[in-house]
């Protein structure tokens, strides 16, 4: 490789990577921050890691989780910073707001589309420990035993956070009206 | 909910929108790889490495040699620029005689609106001070109470007044820290603290003082909060920029918030390396620019020799980037004038070091877009507060 990394095997394999996977890792991260930009943000930091630790990789795990284990700690990160802190996480859209809505970029849209689905909603007022279990195995579709390697932690735990998660959500969904007509 | 809640979520979750991985993400990823070589202290030519080690094996002798011949004293003046590295133990800050006498959040010519701190600084001392004349501590304390650089979520190192304020004069101070916590209007969120010291920035060292250090690692003084000495908390007024003008309560012992840190009783401050922490690799990589502006992200690799564990929110990153002809004849002084540099808090996927452990660390650098960061070595000293 060079040394800018132009027109390398890496690069292929980094696009190649994007292709694959760019989708699962900005949707996680916006699960934890909840924040467009940020999560685009992070997502470039995820890939620009991984470019640099490519070598280091051991295919002790697929590519997908190790990729979504370095979201987890990004996202982790950013959530015990300054930052989260001191900015507000999400910049909920005025639903009103038709004239700016026409502006908004597709991906945009999408976000917004997002948060105004209940079932998210939900899913947002759940802690993270939950959120994230869920956001894995219901969203992105991974195995018990995938979101375990992703959040470095075992699979029986991965099963208990699971089953309370689903509790805690369906609690939060019965407040919201979602009893037995949306079941 | 009647049916199985799985069955239930699985349809539910189906139905969320999935947010597209844009081709303009995709490219701005690719950009930053691009831009982004590695720059690592093991990246060096074929030979240098090699060069390196036998350097460092002549390096260690000597210290040893010099241990064994003076144990606990002060490493000889001809060997220092050979040990220097190895034996500078800390940094001693003199008080400097520009006391901060108003300080608030304000706005500046080009900048968004109150996203730059503003101070009245009076020389009190006999000659000129002006602009590399001194370094000063900007900090964004977590608890304004307490006006301590200690616990603050943003740190930054700062020249002093463009102009040179004449003895006895004030000048205003103004600067615009990019990366302070601010919302989302770029408006500052959180009162200012700032001190300023000499820029002759003392070396404390194993044995007797040298280079001006002036203390003993035997008896050194531990790290000293120079605000809790020099500075009290600032009103809540001057958060908005309307702050009137500049009050000293020296007089009135029972009123801890004095503004001004005129005629307080200062100390020196030292700010000690830390003596378990060591650096086992540095790597710096472009994050990200903007048409004014460019950062990078320094990477370093930490092991902890000690048998405590070692807290991140103890520690304090010093980065800088020496002069051509300066940085390698004294590669631990920071306090030259012409020096750019740095003070960061470490961020991790972990809160502390475990004895014996190694964790990577990180931290982000903003500079100018005139300055290139990937063209030379930044020297970095964890400081352990």
């Amino acid at each position: 490789m060079d040394e800018n990394g132009q027109h390398s095997p890496r690069i292929d394999l980094l696009t190649e990577w994007m292709h694959l996977y760019g989708t699962d890792v900005l949707n996680v991260a916006y699960s934890y921050v909840r924040n467009y930009q940020q999560a685009q943000d992070i997502t470039q930091d995820v890939f620009v890691r991984a470019f640099r630790k490519m070598d280091s990789f051991r295919n002790e795990s697929s590519v997908r989780t190790w990729l979504l284990s370095i979201t987890v700690n990004c996202c982790k990160d950013y959530l015990r910073s300054w930052q989260y802190r001191k900015v507000r996480p999400e910049e909920h859209i005025d639903e009103d707001g038709q004239e700016w809505q026409s502006s908004l970029s597709p991906e945009s849209r999408v976000v917004q589309r997002l948060e105004n689905a209940e079932l998210w909603q939900a899913v947002e007022e759940l802690p993270v420990k939950y959120r994230e279990v869920l956001t894995l195995f219901y969203l992105r579709e991974l195995s018990g035993q995938e979101v375990a390697q992703v959040l470095r932690t075992s699979e029986q735990n991965v099963r208990t956070r699971l089953y309370r998660a689903r509790v805690l959500l369906r609690d939060v969904l019965e407040q919201k009206g979602w009893h037995h007509e949306q079941g | 909910m009647n049916r199985d809640n799985g069955d239930f979520l699985r349809e539910s979750f189906n139905e969320i929108p999935e947010i597209p991985f844009s081709d303009e993400l995709r490219l701005r990823i690719l950009e930053a790889a691009k831009a982004n070589p590695v720059v690592s202290r093991n990246r060096r030519g074929s030979w240098k490495p090699w060069l390196a080690a036998v350097s460092g094996v002549v390096a260690a002798v000597f210290v040893l040699a010099a241990v064994m011949a003076h144990p606990g004293k002060v490493v000889p003046d001809n060997s220092r620029q050979l040990a220097s590295a190895s034996v500078t133990l800390g940094y001693r800050l003199q008080p400097s005689a520009l006391k901060v006498t108003d300080l608030f959040i304000g706005t500046t010519p080009g900048s968004p609106q109150n996203s730059s701190v503003i101070a009245e600084v009076t020389n009190t001392g006999n000659e000129p001070i002006g602009k590399t004349d001194v370094v000063g501590v900007l900090a964004f304390p977590m608890n304004t109470a307490k006006n301590s650089l200690l616990q603050s979520d943003s740190l930054f190192l700062v020249n002093g007044p463009s102009q040179p304020v004449a003895p006895g004069q004030s000048a205003q101070w103004t600067f615009h820290p990019v990366g302070a916590p601010h919302n989302t209007s770029s408006q500052l969120t959180e009162q200012p603290y700032l001190v300023f010291f000499t820029n002759q920035v003392g070396r404390v060292q194993a044995g007797t003082a040298s280079a001006g250090a002036g203390q003993a690692a035997g008896n050194a003084v531990p790290p000293v909060d120079a605000a809790t000495s020099s500075q009290g908390a600032f009103s809540a007024d001057k958060r908005t920029g309307t702050a009137s003008s500049s009050t000293t309560n020296a007089a009135n012992p029972a009123t801890p918030s004095t503004q001004s840190d005129v005629g307080s009783p200062v100390a020196s401050t030292v700010w000690l390396k830390s003596p378990k922490l060591t650096i086992l690799h540095q790597e710096v990589t472009f994050k990200s620019s903007g048409p004014t502006w460019n950062a990078v992200r320094v990477t370093l690799t930490l092991k902890n020799s000690g048998t405590t564990t070692i807290s991140l929110n103890s520690l304090w990153a010093l980065t800088w980037y020496g002069t051509q002809t300066g940085q390698d004849l004294q590669p631990w002084n920071w306090g030259e004038p012409q020096d750019t540099r740095f003070i960061n808090h470490l961020q991790a996927s972990s809160a502390s070091i475990a004895p014996g452990e190694q964790l990577e660390v990180y931290f982000d650098l903003v500079g100018s877009s005139q300055f290139d960061f990937l063209d030379r070595t930044p020297h970095v000293a964890i400081i352990q507060r």
